[in-house]
């Protein structure tokens, strides 16, 4: 009897808990099903278009963040450049369009369109190019009809991240080419309004990278790499990577797979955070009529350490997170 | 009868058979590499105009995939990406386990399995079946084929790198003959040194422990106007195992550089020598150990021209140049075990004479020149393709047939593309085809399916048929035993003139995991591997094969071979003869594990496991009827390891390494009861300046429980080193 009283007991216990499983799994569907409902209350009826500059991961990354960000009951309809290039979708005043990359940026700017207008993932220099290209575009910007989140990092964040990296920071160089000469640019001012030197050489196609990396790490305590391309789609990026390693000194990448493969750390938003910050801004527009922020850097970013090279440098104390807290509240970022 | 042929009529050797089959390889050969080229053209052309005017960064600009993995497929790629398990093995790791000779460093894989075949000469098989000299694992030092072409095996003690030396080593687990061709059948390592550029200043390491063992090296680096310069160097000597006379002495001396006259041009070049001595031999038998000297120069070069953006072209060009010798000279009389008086009488015309018993002197080169060209897409499609040629020359007094001279020639052509589907699926699917003077084209391909189901998780299915064509003495071997004047006294080993290329089938399932923002790190393969004609030796006898034993004369037919050698009798005293054909089946199914968790800053683990379940069998003997050999114990069942690291502050570190291996037998070794075997390492840094030295205290085998390595008498009992390093700027 005694064992039979634990089988039942067992027995009741297990279909009590199974009640209170299924009791548990109602709730939350209901309740992940109710905010989506109260978000749809507000932006009922509304639609977005999304153009994307190809069908890679990376785009589709993206999409499916964005997606993931808005109400389930908002229309998205995915457009691609063939169809907005030979006008099979005519883009009107009252559409607001997500663009995803340069060239679905570029080609809704070509359209002369006055829909508006948020482009995501592609990088500052190249927003501003081509707003420069469409003369339209500079009207929209300033009604709020066009805008970007932009891919890179502020420039005053990359040197934040070296300073907390190397408290003793004195100077810190980098290599660009013609793609990224804007970039160097914008680091250049930043730098020159504090008191950390900047350094920056062209690569040209007849340099010898090994010779220019020797010379550039020999003054300097952190190297901080930007894209280009000669930068990252030759064997450059491994002489810096090595040439890092030889001389001890730093060097920040700008993705996570830089540091994967060897940087020692890297401020970085991926795509999904990217699209996650523009569902914020396309709802918040949605909801309020206002017109688009103007454009930005991503506010929301991670950073990332790589830590056996830490451990390699000397520098096995850096944690990603705490100086990912660091350089939010540096920009009083929550 | 075929084993009543002249031993010189061969399949090959422009022997007119084989002209179809060799037009037939060739035309396809050149089919494909004419449909590559147009593929090749026509997407440089596209990406060319896909590229033009674009003066603006681009998103892919901040997304390339960083290489990682490259042995694989030839192509930079993720360790997700890639159609096989890998195990990548960091020189932490290295250190860690505190190997001092090379071959040592790869008991950290899973499924491998490493073994002392002598004091100072090391086998590494994977999934076991080998004797001591294993073959079916292509080994690259630095992108250089390293075998030896006589039995396409690796001579890892003269291969002039130390474990300091590595930066990395991949390690394929798995048959990748499509990316690397014949020996890379059930594996491929490729053992990446110290590149010039990272190697800062001067470095000298001293180690003295049991066995008699002392190591010596050094590595200086120098940096030119437009290149940077390593030299590095070692002596090494052990007295290898108590009783046994098998004490070694060898050195190196290697030079490697790296020139980058531009952005678009990068020139990586190596060039070393390796001499050592070698006491050598049969366990069993330890009165019959000879001294193996060997003498090996090499140089290699890997130049890298960047054409595009997405596109680049790698050539590599190398030649690696070997002299070994070893002697055991016996008195006819004493083999005979009759009085030298009564040798003139049995064999008229001669008088009692020492004769060479052992393979006496070898020299043999291996010559590869290879091109490959790499395109990329924005899409994130990868596509590789080459080519190349081969070259193995074997000269040596009475191991092969003819003159002692056998040259033979390899072509291939091979290509690999990585599609990524979708979000989720990616593909490889490559090919390999090769074809061999006097042997038909053989196309190895693999398919592979990646499934990136969430982040961090990934799936992978892979099936592969590939081919091994036959080493040098393997499809060449004719071993004598002659009088000085050249007249034959015994015919020991032939081969098969029809011997073939073994076929290995291989079926894997992988899932590979990381958890706890890359602490955790988790990669399983299931698989199932057949090997089908695997080659090895059938004991035959005259006697059975001139009368045809009844019930096997099938198989006497199929695999006797002439005792007769160019009109020579060969077996006047031994009427036995080794013959090297395809003889052999299995199947072996497993699982692999490698787990591996680094709880924090200081302190990391990694666990590897591996199941391994063979059968299959092997035509033994022809001698007295028909005899099977099993390869039940061929494959160790279960082993694993362990590596602790753990850094305990103040500069000191502490690592353990524990390793289990199931029972095995070896072939041409012996039956290996399973064992434990426990290593530990302590060690103390000191940084001034930039200065850096380093004293490690080494222990092997701390249980102190011998076990045997490979064969009889190989006892490995505890051992005790000591270490210290110095580097300077």
């Amino acid at each position: 009897m005694e064992v039979k009283g634990v089988k039942f007991g067992f027995k009741a216990l297990l279909n009590s808990s199974f009640g209170l499983l299924l009791l548990l799994v109602g709730m939350w569907v209901q309740a992940d099903a109710m905010v989506p409902a109260a978000r749809e209350a507000a932006t009922a009826s509304k639609s977005i278009t999304v153009v994307l500059s190809g069908d890679s991961g990376l785009y589709q990354r993206s999409l499916a963040a964005l997606k993931r960000h808005l109400p389930t009951t908002m229309e998205v309809e995915s457009l691609t450049l063939e169809q907005i290039a030979s006008g099979e979708r005519q883009l009107s005043a009252n559409d607001f369009v997500v663009t995803v990359g340069a060239k679905a940026a570029e080609q809704v700017m070509a359209t002369a369109t006055e829909a508006r207008q948020l482009s995501i993932l592609l990088p500052s220099s190249t927003f501003y190019d081509l707003a420069k290209q469409y003369p339209q575009s500079a009207q929209r910007l300033d009604g709020g009809r066009l805008s970007a989140i932009f891919l890179d990092q502020p420039a005053r964040r990359q040197l934040n991240l070296a300073r907390l990296i190397n408290p003793n920071l004195k100077a810190i160089g980098t290599l660009y080419d013609i793609r990224s000469q804007q970039l160097v640019q914008q680091l250049s001012e930043v730098a020159g309004g504090t008191d950390i030197e900047f350094r920056s050489r062209r690569l040209l196609p007849s340099d010898n990278p090994i010779a220019v990396l020797r010379e550039m790490y020999r003054d300097i305590d952190v190297f901080l790499a930007v894209p280009g391309k000669y930068i990252f789609n030759r064997s450059t990026a491994k002489w810096m990577l090595y040439l890092s390693y030889r001389n001890r000194k730093p060097l920040l990448g700008f993705s996570e797979d830089y540091v994967t493969a060897g940087a020692l750390a890297a401020v970085y938003s991926n795509p999904e955070q990217i699209a996650g910050e523009a569902g914020s801004w396309l709802q918040e527009c949605l909801d309020s009529g206002k017109p688009l922020p103007p454009p930005s850097h991503p506010s929301i970013f991670s950073v990332s350490v790589n830590r056996e090279v830490a451990s390699r440098m000397g520098l096995g104390s850096l944690i990603a997170a705490r100086l990912e807290s660091q350089l939010k509240a540096q920009e009083q970022l929550p | 009868m075929k084993g009543n042929r002249p031993a010189g009529q061969r399949r090959r050797h422009n022997d007119l058979a084989v002209i179809p089959g060799l037009t037939a390889g060739l035309s396809l050969a050149a089919l494909l590499i004419a449909t590559l080229v147009t593929i090749s053209a026509a997407m440089a052309s596209f990406s060319a105009r896909a590229d033009s005017g674009t003066q603006s960064l681009q998103e892919h600009d901040w997304n390339h995939t960083i290489p990682k993995v490259i042995f694989a497929t030839r192509q930079q790629q993720p360790i997700t990406s890639a159609p096989s398990s890998v195990t990548i093995i960091t020189r932490e790791m290295i250190q860690a386990q505190g190997a001092f000779h090379l071959a040592g460093i790869l008991r950290l894989v899973p499924g491998f399995q490493v073994f002392l075949s002598n004091g100072s000469t090391f086998g590494v098989t994977p999934h076991g079946f080998s004797d001591r000299d294993p073959r079916r694992l292509e080994v690259r030092v630095n992108g250089r084929s390293a075998y030896l072409p006589q039995l396409a095996s690796v001579a890892w003690e003269s291969l002039g790198v130390l474990p300091e030396d590595v930066d990395y080593i991949e390690v394929v687990r798995g048959s990748n003959v499509p990316a690397y061709g014949s020996n890379a059948i059930l594996g491929a390592v490729n053992i990446v040194t110290r590149n010039p550029v990272v190697a800062a200043g001067s470095r000298i390491d001293i180690t003295s422990g049991d066995a008699q063992t002392r190591i010596a090296s050094f590595s200086h680096s120098a940096k030119l106007t437009d290149s940077e310069l390593l030299l590095r160097g070692a002596y090494k000597e052990s007295h290898g195992f108590d009783g046994v006379d098998d004490a070694a002495h060898m050195g190196h001396l290697v030079a490697s550089g790296v020139f980058t006259p531009n952005l678009s041009h990068s020139l990586e070049f190596e060039m070393g020598l390796s001499q050592g001595d070698f006491g050598v031999g049969d366990g069993d038998h330890l009165d019959e150990f000879t001294n193996d000297d060997r003498h090996a120069f090499w140089v290699n070069g890997r130049w890298k021209y960047f054409s595009s953006d997405d596109q680049h072209w790698n050539f590599g060009l190398s030649w690696a140049d070997y002299r070994y010798e070893n002697s055991r000279p016996v008195l006819l009389s004493s083999l005979l075990q009759v009085p030298p008086a009564w040798i003139p009488l049995l064999v008229p015309g001669h008088e009692d004479e020492a004769l060479e018993l052992e393979t006496g002197r070898r020299d043999f080169a291996v010559f590869n020149a290879e091109l490959e060209h790499h395109l990329e897409w924005q899409s994130g499609q990868q596509l590789v393709w080459g080519l190349g040629a081969r070259g193995d020359l074997l000269h040596t007094d009475h191991f092969v047939r003819g003159d002692g001279k056998v040259d033979t020639w390899v072509y291939y052509l091979f290509a690999n593309v990585n599609k990524p589907l979708n979000r989720r699926w990616e593909m490889n699917g490559g090919f390999m085809l090769e074809k061999k003077n006097g042997f038909d084209a053989e196309l190895s391909p693999r398919l592979a399916l990646n499934y990136h189901y969430r982040p961090g998780q990934h799936l992978r299915i892979s099936a592969t048929r590939a081919y091994r064509q036959p080493a040098l003495m393997e499809s060449d071997r004719l071993w004598t035993v002659r009088f000085a004047d050249g007249d034959l006294v015994d015919l020991v080993h032939s081969s098969d003139p029809d011997i073939g290329s073994e076929q290995v089938d291989t079926l894997e399932i992988g899932y590979l995991g990381f958890w706890g923002q890359g602490r955790w790190s988790l990669d399983i393969k299931l698989f199932q591997e057949q090997v089908r004609d695997a080659i090895d030796g059938i004991d035959t006898n005259e006697n059975s094969c001139s009368v045809l034993l009844t019930g096997i004369e099938a198989l006497l037919r199929r695999y006797c071979q002439s005792f007769f050698v160019d009109g020579d009798y060969g077996a006047p005293f031994d009427k036995r003869q080794r013959v090297f054909t395809n003889s052999g089946n299995w199947e072996t199914d497993g699982l692999e594990a490698e787990l591996s968790y680094k709880l924090d800053d200081s302190r990391s683990l990694r666990l590897t496991y591996a199941y391994l379940e063979s059968e299959g069998s092997r035509i033994k003997s022809l001698e007295d009827g028909l005899s099977f050999g099993d390869y039940e114990d061929a494959v160790p069942r279960h082993s694993a390891s362990l590596l602790l690291t753990q850094a305990l502050g103040n500069h000191w570190r502490f690592n353990g390494f524990a390793h289990y291996v199931d029972q095995v037998a070896w072939r041409s070794g012996t039956d290996v009861d399973s064992y434990t075997r426990l290593d530990l390492n302590l060690g103390r840094t000191w940084r001034w300046a930039n200065n850096e030295a380093e004293l490690t205290l080494t222990l092997q085998n701390v249980a102190d429980a011998d076990y045997l390595e490979f064969q009889r008498n190989n006892h490995f009992g505890r051992r005790a080193f000591i270490s210290f390093s110095l580097a300077w700027p």
